[in-house]
């Protein structure tokens, strides 16, 4: 049943998600040309000068809108198809409620994550596309040198992509469920319920803000030296340990969090249910 | 035992002071058709949705098939609520596939024959449907499964007298006769000679619960006019 829920949920979805992620490769694309062509950027014409103005504003707005359109729009669809008049024919589907979020939770994710990879290619292609129309290259060697880090091994650097990529897995999960669960508590009110969820959903942003940042003090006097990055790193590997340690750190806080709100939404589920 | 619906010391509250249910005790045997009746806010509703597994009862118990609402009873019971549940950017078709993918028991060509019959178009959007063809469609969609427990919640309150005629008779000709019928609405008169059972309920309580037989060798009225008597203001 959790794959036909799963197909079905992305059958709702991927059209207008799509679409939204289409406009911005689109206007990548009207960008990585001439950003590459040679002086493109230190052209001296008042027409290419504009140009450039109105593009990357159009563009900066774009991935702004992609960013925050994805997260609303699987929120706005969880609570319509939950907790709305929608929401008489889901629960009574002979389905479990786990079944129910975890459909609706991986499509949300999946897209979470193919957006991100979007925004980040399309901004990488960018500035690739600046640096070759600019003629200058990337030397990695004399950044890693130039911090002090000196030699960065491949592994080095496939790790840290590595990590990094858990980390946005394990913060779109966190992300997902604490929407998902700022709409059911928001539901348990007999009137206002969007405001409600609205004003849950801020809560748990400050209290995971204010959680971030005493777990970042604790590493940081427990590391020493009072700063979390005032540290002298005598080598790449130490640098890269120290922050291996701390993504590690932080994911795992933010797989408890995510637990935490899943187990909390199924619950309101299966106890509070309050369809108008 | 032949009882489908056992309910025992069914209770639920929205708040301390007023019980939208209060100690229900009803048994619904099978093969029978049930007019669920009362007066508005006098728990029918709550009532269906605990049923349902829409709501999880304050106390007391309620079992269908023995069972507790849940996964296995959701593939037993079609549920028509009152409201209009379909997804207004889907089409009729989409709707029907929606059905066939999670009701085992779900008749695809009943399906499509009760809607050509009414001339609506399965590539139609929802959207683009009127008010009373929406809930034709989802009238449809239940009635369409063999289902062993129908509730239907207001399946005539929306439409004109002569749609009323058709979805009794959709109701009627649909449902497997093996199967029970719950039927909650406002409008007696209309369904009272398709009942075989009536469930009055008051305040959150049982009032009545006989066979329209008895109602009308008893009390020598209809049930519509015993209603009017047993609810009188």
């Amino acid at each position: 049943m959790l794959k036909k829920l799963f197909v079905h949920e992305w059958k709702d979805c991927w059209k207008l998600v799509s679409l939204m992620n289409l406009i911005v490769v689109l206007l990548t694309l009207i960008g990585v040309v001439p950003l590459s062509q040679q002086d493109f950027l230190k052209s001296s014409n008042i027409i290419v000068t504009v140009g450039i103005v109105l593009y990357v504003t159009i563009y900066i707005i774009a991935l702004i809108a992609l960013s925050f359109f994805v997260s609303l729009f699987f929120f706005i669809r969880f609570y319509k198809n939950m907790y709305t008049d929608e929401g008489y024919l889901m629960h009574t589907l002979p389905v479990t409620k786990a079944q129910l979020v975890w459909s609706k939770a991986l499509v949300a994710i999946i897209w979470h994550l193919i957006t991100v990879f979007i925004l980040s290619l399309s901004v990488l292609s960018l500035v690739y596309a600046g640096i070759v129309g600019s003629g200058e290259t990337i030397d990695f060697a004399q950044i890693s040198s130039e911090l002090g880090l000196g030699y960065i091994s491949t592994w080095s650097y496939v790790a840290l992509i590595t990590v990094y990529v858990f980390s946005i897995v394990v913060g779109s999960f966190m992300s997902v469920f604490m929407g998902y669960l700022s709409v059911s508590i928001g539901q348990l009110f007999q009137k206002q319920k969007v405001i409600a969820a609205i004003g849950v959903y801020f809560g748990f942003n400050f209290l995971i803000q204010i959680i971030s940042n005493i777990i970042s003090a604790i590493l940081n006097y427990s590391m020493g030296n009072g700063t979390l990055y005032g540290q002298n790193f005598n080598s790449a590997e130490d640098f890269f340990g120290y922050t291996f340690m701390i993504m590690g750190i932080m994911d795992l806080a933010i797989l408890v969090l995510a637990g935490a709100f899943y187990f909390f939404t199924i619950y309101i589920m299966k106890n509070k249910l309050n369809l108008d | 035992m032949n009882a489908l619906v056992e309910c025992r010391g069914l209770t639920k509250s929205y708040d301390k002071f007023f019980p939208a249910v209060l100690d229900l005790n009803i048994t619904i045997e099978r093969g029978h058709i049930i007019g669920l009746l009362g007066p508005n806010g006098s728990g029918k509703t709550t009532f269906i949705k605990m049923l349902n597994g829409l709501l999880t009862p304050t106390e007391g118990e309620i079992l269908i098939n023995g069972m507790v609402p849940g996964v296995e009873t959701k593939k037993i019971v079609s549920y028509l609520p009152e409201r209009t549940y379909l997804s207004a950017q889907k089409t009729v078709e989409d709707m029907v596939n929606f059905f066939r993918d999670f009701y085992e028991d779900f008749k695809e060509e009943r399906a499509y024959a009760m809607l050509s019959s009414l001339g609506i178009n399965p590539k139609s959007k929802l959207k683009t449907l009127s008010k009373g063809t929406k809930e034709k469609v989802q009238l449809i969609l239940v009635m369409s499964r063999d289902a062993q427990l129908y509730v239907l919640d207001e399946p005539i309150a929306g439409v004109d007298p002569a749609a009323r005629d058709y979805i009794l008779r959709t109701i009627i000709t649909n449902y497997n006769p093996d199967a029970t019928l719950i039927i909650c609405t406002h409008l007696i008169s209309d369904i009272e000679n398709i009942l075989d059972e009536v469930i009055f309920i008051k305040n959150g309580q049982l009032a009545v619960q006989s066979t329209v037989e008895e109602i009308r060798e008893k009390n020598g009225k209809s049930v519509d006019a015993y209603f009017r008597e047993v609810f009188a203001c």
